[in-house]
């Protein structure tokens, strides 16, 4: 007997056929549906880098945190939120691009490029007076010195060693240190007057907890503490700031990355390493064994009050990679000392209204009012003794502070979460 | 005397035959649209190309020392880029590119804004 079941068959072989169809259709919609949101990635990539642009072509100074958002193309397709801030000596910005649903964040430390001034070795202002140098010291690069020019001298019998007074040009300088900005300025004065006054809500009531790893693109996480601060085994990273009103004590045993320290007096022990910024009004000491890297700052302005002293020390072997800037007032006859240590190592800008003995060796520029050189119980002013200073021997994307005015664009530093 | 064998024969109904007809139909209705999908994703090879191209032509575009407008012919297709200052700020520009085949049909389009030093 010979079974006709056409239907039957024909329904066996349509279900396989069906089935058949039905990956190709899911293949078809997985492949459009990946195509798609490379699609999106890739436009809320380039948007991001629109952004990032409009941030780093933007030299206005600003000391309060900023939020613009922005219809890139006016077509309400594309849209940007910019928030930046001033961190410290830097800058940080976060870039959200956003498109429908989808969202793609960047946060970034940024500063300035180099000004005019940051083209020499040194920029020592104009007080009349020659600068000196006795011993084996390497000056590289320009000069900025008064009209007194430079020349070889002798101390204890002992004379100029070197090859070349300068292995550069020598430029007149002027009889201030080169300007800075003043709304930057202000800014980091009002951190300074957060130590003592803080906000309520920046009152701390909480041990600082062992471990915190704070977003940029969060708010900051502003802890502020009456007494000595003693960080000590502890791991701080991001968007916090802490204040003290009296002291900051930093131990080897901790991590700190692109935290913010505000005190009138900070202490960071032998052998710690890390990337922190410090503010202070009183004093800095950096001991021995330290690292600071890239972009660390040192940032000390006096209180108009001549009674106070006002120091930064970076002992031996210690290194720094960043900036040092040091303010006192023009009515303060007392002004800022900084000492660097023979051993010391400095890469960037250190920019000393007031007084500088100057021991260690530094690869970048060095702007200062007065050089000071300590032999025996005597010192003498404006004296260079075996060191060496090479403006070309600083890193090529070393990115300035936007404190300093004359920069024309703004670099990206570091990203960061 | 012989035997006569009789066999019965099954046939499939009228109704049996329209449904399995129908059946076939809509199938290859759905098997010609995924069949034509598919085929179509050949010229996703050519759009992927053209972007491919389009990717190299703003990285050159980025290392140029002038930005001007232009139009290219690159390979099988037709580059053009626009130029101009970004809300009137002469360090932002904002450059669009546009891709076309060699039919002069558009391809695909970007924008951006870029920081010019």
């Amino acid at each position: 007997m010979i079974k006709a079941n056409s239907l039957i068959i024909t329904i066996i072989i349509s279900l396989v056929i069906g089935l058949i169809c039905t990956c190709l259709i899911l293949l078809a919609w997985f492949n459009r549906s990946a195509e798609i949101v490379h699609k999106i990635n890739r436009q809320l990539g380039v948007n991001l880098s629109s952004g990032i642009n409009i941030v780093l072509q933007d030299t206005a100074a600003f000391s309060t945190a900023q939020t613009d958002s922005i219809d890139l193309f006016d077509t309400g397709n594309d849209s940007i939120i910019i928030t930046k801030e001033c961190w410290g000596l830097f800058n940080i910005a976060s870039v959200v691009a956003k498109k429908a649903t989808w969202a793609r964040e960047k946060n970034f430390l940024y500063g300035g490029s180099l000004p005019s001034f940051m083209d020499a070795c040194i920029y020592m202002a104009d007080h009349k007076r020659p600068l000196s140098l006795v011993g084996s010291v390497i000056l590289q690069g320009n000069a900025y010195l008064s009209k007194a020019g430079i020349k070889p001298s002798y101390i204890d019998q002992r004379g100029f060693s070197g090859s070349r007074l300068l292995q550069g040009d020598i430029k007149p300088s002027n009889d201030e240190l080169p300007p800075f900005c003043t709304v930057r300025f202000d800014y980091l004065q009002q951190l300074l007057n957060k130590c003592t006054h803080p906000a309520v809500e920046d009152r701390a009531f909480f041990e600082i907890p062992d471990s915190l790893d704070r977003s940029f693109g969060d708010s900051a996480a502003f802890i502020s503490y009456n007494g000595l601060v003693d960080l000590s085994g502890i791991t701080l990273s991001g968007h916090i700031t802490i204040l003290s009103d009296t002291c900051i004590e930093v131990d080897a045993s901790s991590n700190l990355n692109n935290v913010l320290l505000v005190a009138p007096i900070i202490r960071i022990k032998s052998g710690f390493s890390g990337c922190l910024q410090l503010i202070a009004s009183r004093s800095i000491q950096i001991e021995k064994d330290c690292t600071l890297s890239y972009p660390s700052s040192l940032v000390l302005i006096k209180e108009l009050s001549p009674l106070n002293p006002c120091t930064i020390n970076i002992d031996s072997a210690s290194k720094l990679c960043g900036i040092i800037f040091t303010y006192a007032f023009p009515d303060d006859v007392a002004k800022t000392m900084v000492t660097l240590k023979k051993g010391a190592y400095i890469e960037g800008l250190v920019y000393v209204s007031g007084f500088l003995e100057m021991n260690a060796t530094v690869h970048g520029t060095v702007a200062t009012d007065y050089f000071l050189y300590r032999s025996n119980a005597m010192m003498y002013e404006n004296y260079l003794a075996d060191v060496e200073i090479s403006r070309i021997k600083l890193f090529p994307f070393f990115v300035n502070s936007p404190l300093f005015t004359g920069f024309t664009v703004n670099r990206i530093i570091q990203w960061v979460k | 005397m012989g035997k006569i064998m009789i066999t019965s024969v099954k046939a499939a109904t009228l109704v049996e035959t329209i449904v399995a007809l129908v059946i076939i139909l809509v199938l290859f209705g759905i098997a010609t649209t995924v069949i034509i999908q598919t085929t179509e994703k050949g010229s996703s090879v050519k759009i992927l190309k053209a972007k491919a191209i389009l990717d190299d032509y703003v990285s050159v575009t980025h290392n140029q020392d002038e930005l001007f407008d232009q139009e290219v012919p690159l390979d099988d297709f037709f580059l053009k880029r626009q130029v101009s200052d970004y809300k009137e700020n002469i360090r932002l520009k904002r450059i669009c590119y546009y891709i076309y085949d060699s039919n002069k049909k558009l391809i695909e389009t970007r924008n951006e804004i870029f920081l010019f030093e």
